[in-house]
This record gives C-alpha cells, sequence and structure tokens, in this order.
C-alpha cells in the first residue's frame, strides 16, 4: 500500500468535515509535520478543487445558455439581419425591375400612334399576274397600279364601270395617298361585294386592309373588332397579321 | 415569473461569497456586463462565439476569485470583468497565433484602473487540461462528486437522487471516483504542479 491510499480514508474523512474536533487537530499536527500526508492531501484536495470548479462551469454554462436565450443572443438575431438584408435586396431589385419595366412600357404607351402600328404592319398590295397585250380598262387600272401610278388609278375609275376587284384597287390606291375615308369606303363596297364568298382571297385582303384603314383613321373600335375577327379566324389569309399583342396595342391607343 | 433584480456590487459579491443566491447573481453579472464584454471582444476580431465563450470563461474565474476571497472590491466589478476578459481574449488570441496586431489595439484600451490580472491568464491552460480530465469520468462519478463537493447535498440526499442501496455504497463509490480523477491528475506532473500553484497561490 502506498502512502497516498494508506492515508485517503482519514484525509476524506478531513476534507468531508467528518472528524471530531480532536481528530481534527490531531490530524493537522501531523499535517504539519509528515511530509508524505501532506502530499497524499494535496493531491486528493486537487481533484476536490477539480470537481468544485466543474461544477460551477457547469452551472454557469447551464445560466449561459438560458441568459443567451432570454436575450435573443447576437447570433440569430444576425441571422435574422441577414434574412432582412437580403429581403430588402431582393424587394430592392425587384423594384428596380419593376421601375425599368414602368419606364420601358411608359415610353412604349407614350410613343405608340396608329401611324405607328399602320406601318409596323402594313404591306403594300402587290398584283401578282399581268395580262400582257391586253387594252381592256381594268388591265389599265392594274398596270396603272402595278406601276404605282395611284392618281391615275383614281382617274380611271372615275371613267369607267368597276369590277370588284378594281374598287379593291381604287381602295388601295386611296389608301396610298392618304384619303383614308374614301378607301375605308372602297374597301367596305368590296367586302359588302364579296360577302358571300368565304374562299375570295380579295374578300380577305380587303378586310386585312380595311382594319389598318380603320386604325389609321382613328376608328378604333372598328379597327379592333375586325382585326379579332381575322386573327380569330383560321383559314384567314391575313391571320398571322394580326396576333394578340399587336391587338392589345390597338387597344391601348384607346386610353390615350 | 422571475423577478429581475438588479444587484449592486457589493450585494453581488456578497451573494457570490456566501453560495446563495447564486443563480440570480450569475445571471445578474451577465446582463449587467455581458453586452459591454462581448462588445470588447467582437471589436477585437472575435467573433459572437468567442465573445460567448470568453465571457463565460471570466465569469467562471471571477466566482472563484470571489468565492476564495480574490476579489474583495478593490475596483469596479466592471473594471475587474473588463481586465479578465481583455487579458483572456487576449490569451487566445496568442495561443491561436494571432496576436500581432490585435496586441496594438489592446494598447490603445488601456484603463487607467486595469488591474494585474496577467497571472490568470498562465492558468487558463490547466485549468482547461483538468476540466476536460473531469469530462472522462463517468456520468455517475460525476454526478456524485458534484453533488457532493460542489452542491454540498448529504449523502442521504445524493442517494435519493441515484440507484444505489444505501449510502455506505454511495461513499465507496464516491471515494472511488474521486481516488480515480486524483491519479488521473496526477499522472501529469507538470499538470498536477501547476494547479498546486494556482490553489495554493
Amino acid at each position: 500500500m502506498d502512502n497516498s491510499t494508506r492515508y485517503d480514508d482519514e484525509i476524506m474523512r478531513y476534507m468531508d468535515d467528518e472528524m471530531t474536533d480532536g481528530e481534527k487537530m490531531e490530524f493537522e499536527k501531523r499535517l504539519a509535520t509528515d511530509e508524505s500526508l501532506k502530499q497524499a492531501m494535496s493531491n486528493l484536495q486537487l481533484a476536490k478543487e477539480a470537481v468544485k470548479s466543474f461544477g460551477l462551469k457547469e452551472k454557469v454554462s447551464g445560466i449561459h445558455r438560458q441568459m443567451m436565450k432570454e436575450s435573443g443572443a447576437e447570433t440569430p438575431v444576425k441571422q435574422i439581419g441577414n434574412v432582412r438584408r437580403i429581403v430588402r435586396y431582393s424587394v430592392a431589385v425587384a423594384a428596380s425591375v419593376l421601375l425599368i419595366f414602368i419606364v420601358i412600357e411608359g415610353y412604349k404607351f407614350y410613343t405608340l400612334s396608329p401611324q405607328k402600328l399602320y406601318s409596323e404592319n402594313y404591306t403594300a398590295y402587290e398584283l401578282t399576274t399581268t395580262r400582257s397585250g391586253s387594252d381592256s380598262v381594268e388591265s389599265k387600272i392594274e398596270k396603272a397600279y402595278r406601276e404605282k401610278n395611284y392618281t391615275e388609278v383614281i382617274k380611271l375609275n372615275a371613267n369607267s364601270v368597276l369590277s370588284v376587284k378594281d374598287v379593291f384597287l381604287t381602295g388601295m390606291s386611296y389608301l396610298e395617298i392618304n384619303d383614308v375615308s374614301r378607301a375605308i369606303s372602297n374597301l367596305q363596297v368590296v367586302i359588302a361585294d364579296v360577302k358571300d364568298d368565304k374562299s375570295s382571297v380579295l374578300k380577305d385582303a380587303a378586310e386585312y386592309y380595311l382594319a389598318l384603314a380603320y386604325l389609321k383613321n382613328n376608328d378604333y373600335d372598328q379597327a379592333i373588332e375586325l382585326m379579332t375577327a381575322i386573327h380569330d379566324n383560321s383559314s384567314h389569309l391575313y391571320k398571322g397579321k394580326f396576333n394578340r399583342k399587336y391587338i392589345n396595342r390597338v387597344k391601348r391607343l384607346k386610353w390615350r | 415569473m422571475e423577478v429581475i433584480k438588479k444587484l449592486a456590487d457589493a450585494e453581488l459579491l456578497e451573494a457570490i461569497r456566501e453560495g446563495r443566491g447564486l443563480d440570480a447573481a450569475i445571471k445578474s453579472v451577465y446582463r449587467d456586463h455581458f453586452g459591454s464584454m462581448a462588445w470588447l471582444v467582437k471589436n477585437n476580431n472575435g467573433s459572437q462565439q468567442d465573445a460567448e465563450d470568453i465571457f463565460q470563461e471570466v465569469v467562471v474565474n471571477f466566482i472563484e476569485l470571489v468565492q476564495k476571497d480574490k476579489f474583495r472590491g478593490e475596483s469596479s466589478v466592471k473594471t475587474f470583468l473588463f481586465s479578465m476578459t481583455k487579458n483572456t481574449w487576449l490569451n487566445e488570441l496568442k495561443k491561436r497565433g494571432r496576436s500581432d496586431a490585435r496586441e496594438l489595439k489592446y494598447e490603445k484600451m488601456k484603463d487607467k484602473e486595469e488591474m494585474d490580472v496577467s497571472h490568470l491568464i498562465a492558468e487558463r491552460e490547466a485549468k482547461k487540461q483538468v476540466m476536460d480530465i473531469v469530462s472522462q469520468l463517468g456520468d455517475t462519478c460525476k454526478k456524485i462528486l458534484v453533488m457532493f463537493y460542489y452542491e454540498n447535498l448529504s449523502m442521504n440526499e445524493i442517494l435519493a437522487n441515484l440507484e444505489y442501496e444505501n449510502e455506505q455504497v454511495v461513499r465507496n463509490k464516491k471515494y472511488k471516483c474521486l481516488k480515480q480523477l486524483e491519479q488521473m491528475i496526477t499522472s501529469d506532473p507538470s499538470l498536477t504542479q501547476t494547479l498546486k500553484n494556482i490553489l495554493h497561490g
């Protein structure tokens, strides 16, 4: 048995305050002179103090957790801060994008005009067939139209008995020289004449140009109605000319 | 609902010294001083976690010093905690090998009332080491020893908390546990000597 173990029982009783006063005095006397006892006592005392420190550390640790929770320690606050920062950043980006969108749309709305929409969509009507060698009135109108001599077309119109096609070309000529009212009248005549001919190429062309003529003449309701009808007619030759976006832009003109 | 009482320095020291109302005293220290001490650490390149760890360590050391009558209110508690926090954090920075710039910054923070607590820094590692050793004990050992030596519970009270036949069995267990701990500590002579210096210093 080494010294430390030999002394353990009485050291424990001394440390745990279980000795009588007499035993205690006797023990302390020996402690002052017995180096081995002193050493053994000192070592066990270290272990006891270590336990006390450990107990205190555990207590403080428990209260620390409680206090951090109570005060809403900065770590979660930081996290909230980060979330807030991200939200703020996102809102700022979204607001910027929205602002840019509004500015662009505003600019588009401001610069929107019937003339602009008309020009975007208008394609001059071109005759695809020629009547070589013919000297008829019709051929003269067609020839004049092909040569883009629109005033000649209109002049010939006044002196002739006209076919539906001639009326159409006359309407187109009025459109070319910006006499929109007369263009509308002629095109309406064409449509009325061929209304029962559902497969008429001329009818589809007349409707297309009449819709544009209404637009140019600021007759938005009539333009929208006709454009929508063309768009909704799957067999219409000019269906592709009036998509929803284009029709919506025409509708916007009404709000200006 | 818990009543929050702000303790004056004298009341605080008395509560710690006497061990009565120690929980309330520790909470008071946290409420009154954690914010400024955390600022001190974070303002010197520490994180929130660093601030919490350092303050926890400082509070433990502060209580031990008060209970051993090594601090009797010569300066204000705040000044004392400031010095301890500053030195503990400086020590930690040194340990991390990042002392250069921080030390310079600390020089600017010198307090007229600053106390010499540098001796505490040398003890820091030994204390950590011994805490690790205690942690290595079995759970039952830790419970018995802490209940007896820290919470000052009687053998009878400890018996009520543990599944042992009688007090004598608990007493024997307590002896074996303390003996085991003693042997674990004294197996490192250098650590033993440092701890003895702390204990008797």
